[in-house]
Formats: structure tokens, C-alpha cells, sequence
């Protein structure tokens, strides 16, 4: 750790972590531990982390975590994370292609974690890098709930991304269908440029809004991100397949547009 | 024309459902279980009949239960629900490996009515082994038991088995469940929880003064849940139902049961407890399908005085039958039930598909009932309550407040 070269260093709730210059594993991201902070989360969150060897997460090189220690090394991901986008170039703004992309994307990613019963509870744009190639990278699973075990009940959320279920306490509800409200909400915001919920009581009495003055919205688009957004979590969409299914429906539309209008160019 | 399934709720004279199902091709397959039938007769049945069958395990009075008839050896040496939690992961296993072997169309996860388990004492140290929680009795601690100790070992078992099996879950939709909205909303999201389900298997329980449910609030919400589970792309089979199953049709559920005795065509789980004593048996009754209702066969002189009988009775071979002169109507005469599938698979099998075209069908049928009920009243036949058309107004309603939350107005 000594021998570490500290490039940058960031603001944590939890951990002190810095951007670091490592002798065996290069430009990297170090946790280590801040006085008086539990490390269960953390250790939670290693354990997921190491199950998935996956590009949608950031890899683990080393960890060692104990009750007195802290020491994490993790892969440096190169990107800007959503909120950043959201503040400056965003081109998911007014952009129904990229914003189904990225949905895409993050269900595939998200779903290693359902497939195992567990889940994230914490989706919101800072935990979402994206990559040059325009691949998210999913952060923070310190939250995140293994559902067939008895390891949280904590009521922890993000105002204005948690749904319900979540932010009222019912934990014995909360499964997959509540990160599809927090991503269904990340992916209104990145479109319409806006905070679709400020706080709990717009999760509560507030309809998303879709016919917003210069925004070109079609039905398919509006009726998946409608259905991810359910207020109760039976009205929210079932399986991660069901919504793949719509999404692969929009753009193989949008492809079957595309060849026609090329194959109209040779009439 | 999409068709409605219709599976045969085989009960006490099951072989009665299977002639029928043989001879006059009526219903599309067969629900099993275990109280009324012996195991080794299933091994006799063809397997393409089998495979379009699917088996009801009847673990409704789970612990308390004479397991001598209702167990097929899933649920030997368990005495009470504290010997079932113990086991229920090898229970699980031995029901769905059982399930799996004889190659049914679908593998159906049971389900537990705890109305007929009134040991709260049990219910309290379950919870507080299960879920280090306090049981207070509510239906939202009823479902984390039903989660516990039911779906959650029955869910795994399949995972494992990585079969491409549909699967169904077994739930009982009770009148506390339609009367609350959290406990609504709390048994839905519950029932959708879980990927591997396709479909749910529905049993309606709702107490009746006489014998068509008529309970308002109960209907329109059943039929909202038909509708909640058909949106999220879930297959609805629904158990134990009679003429009523003309307002789950419209609602949108897939398929609907057909029983012999009364005591499959409406769900009450005292039957699984030990009930001893004489129980007189109901008057004989008939179909009618103007009616939409079991006619008490001692009407059906005054009737035959008065109408020409087709128009109210339809005339298949099995109606022939009981017109003889000598015909000793009595309970253990097949030709009333045999009637009675005939006649009302006509009526289902000529549902339309789409909402508003059932809805005007069904509409239709009840204008007609309510109809000739008046007509009977003009000419002097009084049907006893059992017998009458009381239920005619209730399900009219039903159907126009359904239609009213599908966000359509017009009155029946």
C-alpha cells in the first residue's frame, strides 16, 4: 500500500477511496477502511462482486477485510458515471436509440445479479459508469439484497429512485421488480433530461409525464419505461425477458425501417 | 377463435369425467388428486391423456388432514405443520419428482388453506424460527408462511431440475384477500414473484347463501387479478368453479374446470378435514343453460307443462335419458352431470375471443336468464332459492362494474 501512487482520491460515505498507481496491478481504484466504519456492507459487496466475472462489474483484484482492516483493489473503469452525463453532454437526451441501448445493456448486466436472487437496491446514475464503448459498468452493491437469505432488512434507499415497496418499509416484497422501477427512472431522466421524483411523495402521487414539448417518444418506448415504472410492483413487468422481448421487438422494427428505406434507394 | 381450455376436476365418480371426456370429446384434460383417486389408477390412464393433465396435490388442510386418502406417500409419518416444515424440502422433491415421472402437462406447486389450521400457537413459533418475527395473525404473515414453507422448496426444487416444464402455483383467492387492497396487493405480488412460474392456478373461496356465489366485491376482484395476471403474460387456470366460470372467461382466464358433484365445483376445504356423520344429500338437479342455473328436478314438471323443454334444457342424449317415465332420479345417476358437461361446454366452446365480444355474449346469456326467470314468475313457477335466478342481478353487475375498470362504460 506504501508503495501506492496516489492520482486521485474521491469522497465516500463508507470507505476512503482513492485512485491509485499499483506496482502489481496498475492504474487502479484502492478502498480502504475510514475510522469507525462497519465493514459488513463492504464485505457484501466484495462477495457479489467476486461471484460475477463479467464486464458489467468492476473486477476485484485483491481484498482483505477484516474487523480492524480495509484493503480493496479494484479496476480503475474509465467513463464518466451518469450524473455526470446528465450534467453535461447528454446524449441520451431526446435519444430513444441510445436510451434503449443502455436499458439494454443494464438488464443484461443486472441480470447476473437477479439470476443468483439478488438485488441492487440501489440503482441511481452514480452508480452507473459508462464506457468509451458505451457499456455501463454497475457500482455500489453494498446495499444489495440476497433474497432467499435473512442478511437485510435495512431500510436504505436513494429518494427519488427507490420505489414503494422499498422507501415504506416492506422488505419482504422487494426483489427484481424494484430495481426495474430504479432503472425505469434512471432511463426517463437520461431521456427527458429531468428528475422524474425529487423525493418519496412524487414516487408516490406523480405520473411520469412522456408528451414533453420537444421530445419525440414512440409508443413502444413510452409503454416499456410505463411498465418499468409501476407504481406497485405487480403492475411492473415480471421477468427481465419480457422486457428484452419488447426491447429486441423496437429495434428489430428499427432495423426492418432501416433496410427498407435502403433497399426503397434501389426502386 | 382462441378456445377455452377446460380441464376435468376429477372428484368423487371421476370415471364419469373420463366417459365423457372419451366418448363425447368434452374437455381438453384431466386435474388429478389425490383424495378421490387411487394412485395406481393413474398409471392405468393413457399417457397422452396424462400429458395433457395436471395433478392437484390438496395439501389445502396440510397437518391436520386424515392422510390415509390425500397423501400418495408425499406426506407419510407427517402428523402436524411443525413435521412438515422439518421435511418440506425432501417433501418437495418426492411431490414434484412424482409429478415430473408421470409426465403431466404441467409441474403445479400446492398450497396450504390455513382457515382450516386454527393453531395459532404453531403459526407463532414457526414464524419465530422462520423469520425471527412476531406472528400477529394477519394475512401478510399467512403469505410469508405460504412463501416459507410452500412456494419458496417447491420454486427451488424446479430451478434444480432445469425442466422445460410450464409450472403452475397453486393459490386459494379468499373474500379477506378481495376486501383489502394491501392484502390484495401483498398475495399478487407474491404470486408473480417468482420466474419460473408460467401460471397460476386459481381456487376461488367465497362463502354463498345459496348455491351461486354471489358475493359482488369478491367477483370484480378475482376478476381484476385475472386480468393483473393475464397482463403480466401468466396463464390462468381456474379450480373448482361452476356456471361462474362464465365471468372469469370474460375477465380473460385461459382455462376453467368441470366437476361432477358440487363438491368439486365450489372450493371448501372442510372436505379435507376428518368429517364424520350422516350429510343428507342435496335434491337432484338439472342444468339449464337458459337459466345458468342447477334446476331442483321436482321443477321440472311444471316446467315441462309450460315451455317446450328444449328452450330451456338442452337436449342432448343424456337429457333422453332421464325423460323415461321410469328414471329414478337420485345422486348416483350419471346422466344430470353428464347433461350438464355436455351442455355447458356448448356454451363455452362458442365464447368469442376478444374482451367485448365475450362480454356481449355473456351479457347476452344473462339477459336471457333473467328473462325467463320473469317468464317462469308470469306463469306461476316459483323456483326454490337454490333453483332461481337471484344470482342473475349480481352477476349483471359484476360484469358492468368489470367492465366499468377496463375503462369502458355501457351497462348490461
Amino acid at each position: 500500500m506504501e508503495k501506492d501512487e496516489i492520482i486521485k482520491t474521491f469522497v465516500s460515505g463508507q470507505k476512503e477511496v482513492a485512485l491509485v498507481k499499483n506496482e502489481k496491478y496498475g492504474v487502479c481504484i484502492r478502498k480502504t477502511k475510514k475510522e469507525n466504519t462497519s465493514t459488513s456492507r463492504i464485505v457484501r459487496e466484495i462477495e457479489i462482486q467476486n461471484k460475477f466475472n463479467c464486464e458489467y462489474y468492476p473486477k476485484i483484484y485483491f481484498s482483505d477485510i477484516n474487523p480492524d482492516k480495509l484493503l480493496i483493489y479494484e479496476e480503475y473503469i474509465q467513463g464518466k458515471d451518469l450524473s455526470c452525463i446528465f450534467k453535461s453532454d447528454n446524449y441520451y437526451k431526446n435519444n430513444e436509440g441510445e436510451c434503449i441501448n443502455l436499458l439494454k445493456h443494464l438488464l443484461l448486466g443486472l441480470n447476473y445479479i437477479w439470476n443468483e436472487s439478488i438485488v441492487h437496491r440501489d440503482l441511481k446514475p452514480q452508480n452507473i459508469i459508462i464506457k468509451d464503448d458505451k457499456k455501463p459498468v454497475i457500482l455500489d452493491l453494498g446495499i444489495a439484497k440476497i433474497l432467499d437469505g435473512n442478511d437485510s432488512t435495512t431500510l436504505w434507499f436513494t429518494a427519488g429512485y427507490a420505489p414503494i415497496e422499498q422507501f415504506s418499509g416492506k422488505t419482504g416484497q422487494i426483489d427484481k421488480r424494484t430495481d426495474f422501477f430504479s432503472i425505469g427512472v434512471i432511463i426517463y431522466e437520461m431521456f427527458f433530461g429531468e428528475r422524474l421524483f425529487r423525493n418519496n411523495d412524487e414516487v408516490i402521487n406523480k405520473e411520469p409525464k412522456f408528451d414533453l414539448d420537444g421530445f419525440s417518444v414512440s409508443e413502444e418506448f413510452r409503454s416499456i419505461l410505463n411498465k418499468m415504472l409501476g407504481k406497485r410492483i405487480f403492475e411492473r413487468y415480471r421477468k427481465v425477458d419480457d422486457i428484452l422481448a419488447d426491447i429486441n421487438a423496437i429495434q428489430k422494427g428499427e432495423s426492418d425501417e432501416k433496410n427498407k428505406n435502403i433497399s426503397s434507394m434501389w426502386i | 377463435m382462441k378456445k377455452i381450455k377446460i380441464y376435468h376436476q376429477c372428484g368423487f365418480r371421476y370415471n364419469w369425467n373420463i366417459d365423457i371426456y372419451k366418448e363425447k370429446n368434452i374437455g381438453d384434460g384431466f386435474i388429478l388428486s389425490p383424495r378421490d383417486m387411487e394412485k395406481n389408477f393413474l398409471k392405468k390412464m393413457k399417457d397422452e391423456d396424462i400429458s395433457k393433465s395436471f395433478f392437484d396435490s390438496q395439501f389445502y388442510a396440510l397437518g391436520v388432514m386424515t392422510t390415509q386418502y390425500l397423501s400418495y406417500g408425499f406426506l407419510d409419518n407427517i402428523y402436524d405443520l411443525s413435521d412438515y416444515v422439518k421435511e418440506r424440502t425432501a417433501i418437495a422433491k418426492k411431490n414434484i419428482d412424482y409429478q415430473n415421472s408421470i409426465n403431466l402437462e404441467y409441474l403445479t406447486i400446492p398450497t396450504i388453506d390455513f382457515s382450516l389450521l386454527s393453531d395459532d400457537n404453531l403459526f407463532e413459533s414457526l414464524y419465530k424460527d422462520l423469520f425471527d418475527g412476531i406472528y400477529d395473525g394477519n394475512e401478510s404473515n399467512k403469505l410469508d408462511l405460504l412463501n416459507e414453507i410452500i412456494i419458496k422448496p417447491f420454486v427451488e426444487y424446479i430451478k434444480n431440475l432445469n425442466t422445460k416444464k410450464k409450472v403452475l402455483l397453486t393459490v386459494i383467492f379468499d373474500e379477506e384477500i378481495s376486501k383489502n387492497n394491501d392484502r390484495f396487493s401483498e398475495f399478487i405480488t407474491l404470486i408473480t414473484r417468482y420466474d419460473i412460474v408460467d401460471g397460476i392456478y386459481l381456487i376461488p373461496k367465497c362463502k354463498r347463501s345459496y348455491k351461486r356465489i354471489s358475493n359482488i366485491q369478491f367477483m370484480i376482484k378475482i376478476m381484476e387479478l385475472i386480468k393483473l395476471l393475464k397482463n403480466l403474460n401468466m396463464e390462468v387456470i381456474i379450480g373448482n368453479c361452476d356456471i361462474e366460470s362464465l365471468l372469469y372467461i370474460v375477465a380473460g382466464a385461459d382455462a376453467v374446470s368441470l366437476g361432477i358433484y358440487e363438491n368439486v365445483r365450489y372450493y371448501d376445504g372442510r372436505k379435507f378435514l376428518d368429517e364424520t356423520g350422516f350429510k343428507r344429500p342435496p335434491n337432484p338437479r338439472m342444468f339449464s343453460y337458459k337459466l345458468l342455473q342447477w334446476i331442483d328436478y321436482a321443477y321440472l314438471f311444471p316446467i315441462s307443462e309450460n315451455y317446450d323443454m328444449e328452450e330451456i334444457f338442452d337436449y342432448n342424449e343424456y337429457y333422453e335419458l332421464t325423460k323415461i317415465d321410469s328414471y329414478k332420479w337420485n345422486f348416483h345417476r350419471q346422466e344430470p352431470y353428464k347433461h350438464y358437461m355436455i351442455s355447458f361446454c356448448k356454451i363455452l366452446n362458442n365464447m368469442p375471443e376478444k374482451f367485448d365480444e365475450k362480454f356481449e355474449y355473456v351479457k347476452g346469456l344473462l339477459n336471457e336468464a333473467q328473462a325467463m326467470n320473469k317468464s317462469f314468475v308470469e306463469n306461476g313457477i316459483i323456483l326454490d332459492d337454490n333453483s332461481g335466478g337471484a344470482h342473475i342481478p349480481y352477476w349483471m353487475t359484476i360484469l358492468n362494474q368489470f367492465k366499468k375498470i377496463m375503462g369502458v362504460n355501457e351497462h348490461v
